[in-house]
């Protein structure tokens, strides 16, 4: 086209003047020095298409293979799962990570954006879409990694959403990491590029992969603590037990490579509190070395039967061995001091003032107890049970025939757990230190003792009413896996607890609901809970045999697709249209300045 | 000055104020030429002029006043002392009057046809006989001799009349004034001389032993091109169309071309005996007469 037009007569202004003698000598002179006057005549014309032959070029969209982003959208995402605090990588395989990562960073070219993703249980976005180095830099920096598996998938999927759609150029998904999470052969990859960078050399590592309390049968308790040695060489080691950091036990382990092996510290039934396992080992990994659980020292519940006699009651108290059944006719006139765990009023009225404990009322009620008597009914049926209530819990109330109950109404604290047609035939409740059960109906006036769900009834009240709210929140903890949300009961009345993680960090909680939620649970190690009526603690550990084998896998798949590790800086398609745009300018202003100069 | 010096009308060539002015100088020949008349330019001829000439030997019916007896006394022979006689110098102003003459502002033409008054007054006013002609395409068109102050009138009008037309054709209406021409004398030609010949019509007048006198008239123009972008250059004579694009290159070697022209035609006086003076149409007019003629030695 530009040459067309070239080739067009230029349509030239006509001027008249006094002679052309002078213009005829000047212009034949300059044309007497071809080649090079013909060469700048068409000078405009040359460069007005060396633009053209740019622009097209950056239509065309060219690129180079280059080290660092360019043009692009890139997601790095950052394993910070416990593997990647092996050491077989100085100083330790998630710094190694966050140094290449870093060097991403500085080889961004102008324009690009990055967004940071870290892997650990949960994913987290620690930096959006910015091409802010400083920034980007900044919040690499400040990573540590955690003491849990790793849910890539759930990164991997994250960062496909944030990159499916977003431009033209494939979007490039960088993942560095050990590769020690499950398989992503059901995702779809879709257009995208993935970068598999391996961090890691090899493997030494021995490891406390499982570890658990039990009771036995017989009423013992037992501690198991699952081992493996998943280096290649043989290991000789100390497996040290303590009991709340007071030593227990030292055993000598020698394992071959690849070995497991399973310890059981028995004759544990009289410990009370935390046992922890410890390896005094030197190997990659130290957060598998350590490993906490609790024990409890089973007690006696004190159960005080006040009946004028109901032997399916009586009989189905004993059969908890945990029980201690006193059986009395009339409340006794001590009552008050004796401090029963759980107490029975069957069929006959408690006092006005209770103390502190767990009350089953059997067809009496109490002006402290959890309801108020309602209208009296003949042969009423129960038409709904709370299943996940932990009193009528696996018990099926539909077929149970009663003669005459008097419908409940709950108090606002309580909650009904058996519903009749117009009201309540059974409520569960507890308030200051008292937990209370009532049944509005005399059981040997219902079949209900003669069902099975009988003595699961009353087993679950005991469970419910014995293990006094106060009694409960001061009992021992319990053990859960790194990453696993931790379900705090919190007593009424404390709106505010602490929990200090094992780092020795205070966090302050406001509680928002029963069984307060708390998820921040990345660290392994004993975590203590303190707060108004309430201090325990409970234990992660990491027992993920995972994460423990820490050997770096060659290749990842996504949605079938194999993407092998690679150990080079991450290389992108370096897009030139930018400079390429620039040239075009760059021509065009120079054809302007000649354009200009013939004039 | 120039205000004063030029008047305000077209037609009135020169004011009575510059008149007054240049009366008192007079056109300087270089060669002595016969005249006509007496007058007040030393002859070639010898006469009774008070300057000493020569001595030659007595001859029957010579004037016996004219006998230098000192001579005679000495060396007892007859010798007569010759005087140089004192005649009138023909003066012949040739104005270019062809179209390309009629550009400029003021016309290049009319700057000329000043000049010719100018000088054919100053001529006029030294008892000089004052003949004028105009070049125009291949002949000339002449306005016989004139003498006397009493003239100027006539050889004004007669200019004022002068139009511009033809072709620049100086080989050829050179050659015929001259041959026209029968009393050689100073011949001052006042053209924009774009003529590649312009040299023949020039060795005619020489031939002729006329002592030619040039005044190079340009337009400024000329000089310096103000004209830019992609032209059709028309020749107003040849009606020559010369395509060219207005470059810093091509202006350069405009400027080249017009200093090897008027090198040319200076190298040609230079080598000839000829005067040679360049103005533009912008040159301050009585500057031109009053200073830069009388520097160049045209006037006095």
């Amino acid at each position: 086209m530009i040459v067309f037009l070239y080739l067009l007569k230029l349509r030239r202004k006509e001027r008249v003047v006094s002679s052309t003698m002078l213009w005829r000598d000047a212009v034949a002179d300059i044309q007497a020095n071809a080649p090079f006057q013909k060469l700048k005549k068409s000078l405009l014309l040359l460069l007005q298409l060396l633009a053209l032959l740019f622009l097209v070029f950056a239509i065309a969209r060219p690129f180079i293979k280059a080290r660092g982003m360019s043009e692009n959208r890139i997601v790095v995402i950052l394993d910070a799962s416990a593997s990647m605090q092996s050491t077989d990588m100085r100083p330790s395989r998630f710094e190694v990570a966050k140094s290449r990562t870093l060097g991403v960073v500085r080889d961004m070219g102008p324009g690009d954006t990055m967004l940071v993703i870290t892997a650990g249980a949960k994913t987290r976005v620690v930096a959006s879409f910015t091409s802010d180095k400083k920034a980007l830099s900044s919040a690499i920096s400040q990573l540590k990694p955690v003491d849990t598996g790793c849910n890539m998938r759930q990164a991997m999927v994250l960062a496909l959403s944030l990159v499916a759609g977003k431009s033209a150029v494939p979007p490039r998904i960088a993942v560095f990491s050990d590769g020690g999470f499950n398989a992503l052969s059901d995702l779809s990859a879709g257009n995208a590029r993935i970068n598999f960078i391996k961090i890691g050399r090899s493997c030494d590592n021995v490891a406390i992969t499982g570890l658990d309390s039990r009771k036995t049968l017989s009423g013992d308790q037992q501690v198991f603590v699952g081992l493996r040695n998943y280096s290649m060489r043989e290991r000789k080691f100390n497996l040290e037990l303590y009991l709340n950091d007071q030593l227990l036990d030292i055993r000598e382990e020698t394992m071959a490579p690849g070995e497991t092996r399973q310890e059981i510290l028995s004759n544990t039934s009289n410990l009370d509190g935390r046992v922890t396992a410890r390896l005094d080992i030197s190997d990659d990994l130290t957060a598998d070395n350590t490993g906490s659980v609790y024990l409890t020292k089973p007690r006696k519940i004190s159960v005080l039967l006040v009946t004028k006699g109901n032997l399916f009651l009586q009989n189905a108290l004993n059969l908890d061995t945990r029980t201690q059944l006193t059986r009395t006719d009339s409340l006794p006139a001590d009552f008050g001091k004796h401090g029963y765990d759980l107490t029975v009023f069957d069929r006959i009225a408690p006092p006005a003032s209770l103390p502190s404990g767990g009350y089953l009322l059997i067809n009496a009620s109490a002006p402290q107890g959890p309801a108020e008597t309602g209208e009296s009914v003949e042969r009423p049926s129960v038409v709904d049970s709370a299943q996940n209530n932990p009193v009528t819990a696996y018990i099926d109330f539909g077929s149970v025939r009663i003669a005459k109950a008097n419908y409940l109404k709950p108090k606002p604290w309580a909650v009904s757990v058996i519903d009749g047609e117009k009201g309540s035939l059974g409520v569960a409740g507890a308030k200051d230190n008292r937990s209370f059960v009532q049944i509005p109906f005399d059981l040997l006036q219902s079949d209900f003792p003669l069902r099975v769900g009988f003595p699961i009834f009353v087993a679950n009240c005991i469970d419910y009413l014995a293990a006094s709210p106060g009694a409960r929140n001061e009992s021992s903890g319990v053990c859960i896996r790194t990453g696993q949300p931790m379900y705090i009961d919190i007593p009424p009345g404390t709106e505010q607890i602490a929990v200090t993680n094992p780092d020795g960090n205070k966090q302050s909680l406001k509680v928002t609901q029963t069984p307060l939620i708390y998820d921040d649970t990345e660290r392994a190690g004993v975590y203590k809970i303190s707060g108004k009526g309430i201090r325990n603690e409970f234990a992660c550990n990491l027992a993920s045999a995972r994460e423990s084998a820490t050997a770096p896998i060659a290749a990842v798949s996504v949605g079938g697709k194999e993407f092998n590790a690679s150990g080079r800086p991450v290389e992108t398609n370096r897009e030139l249209y930018g400079p390429l745009l620039l040239l075009v300018l760059a021509v065009l202003s120079f054809e302007w300045y000649v354009y200009r100069r013939r004039l | 000055m120039e205000q004063q010096t030029l008047p305000t009308r077209e037609e009135d060539l020169l004011t009575p104020d510059f008149l007054r002015k240049i009366e008192r100088l007079s056109l300087v020949s270089k060669r002595l030429f016969p005249g006509k008349l007496r007058g007040e330019r030393r002859s070639t001829k010898r006469g009774s002029s008070v300057e000493f000439a020569d001595y030659r030997n007595y001859s029957t019916g010579d004037d016996f006043r004219r006998v230098d007896w000192n001579v005679y006394a000495r060396l007892e022979k007859l010798f007569l002392k010759l005087f140089v006689e004192e005649e009138d110098l023909h003066v012949y102003v040739l104005v270019d009057a062809s179209r390309s003459m009629e550009f400029g502002n003021p016309a290049k033409l009319l700057y000329a046809r000043r000049i010719a008054a100018a000088l054919s007054y100053i001529a006029l006013a030294n008892l000089d006989r004052v003949g004028l002609a105009v070049l125009t395409g291949a002949s000339s068109a002449t306005l016989s001799p004139k003498r006397g102050k009493q003239a100027a009138l006539g050889v004004f009008e007669w200019l004022k009349s002068v139009e511009a037309g033809g072709e620049t054709q100086l080989a050829a209406s050179l050659r015929d004034f001259s041959l026209r021409t029968s009393q050689p004398g100073l011949a001052i030609v006042i053209s924009d001389f774009f003529d590649p010949d312009y040299q023949k019509g020039l060795s005619a007048l020489l031939s002729r032993k006329f002592e030619v006198s040039l005044i190079h008239v340009l337009d400024q123009e000329e000089v310096t091109p103000t004209i830019v972008g992609d032209l059709l250059l028309v020749d107003s004579e040849t009606s020559d169309r010369r395509e060219i694009t207005i470059t810093q290159t091509l202006l350069r070697r405009y400027q080249q071309c017009l200093a090897e022209f008027c090198g040319g035609i200076e190298s040609y006086c230079a080598r000839y005996g000829c005067n040679y003076v360049r103005v533009t149409n912008q040159s301050p007019f009585e500057d031109l007469v009053l200073g830069y003629l009388r520097r160049r030695g045209m006037v006095k």
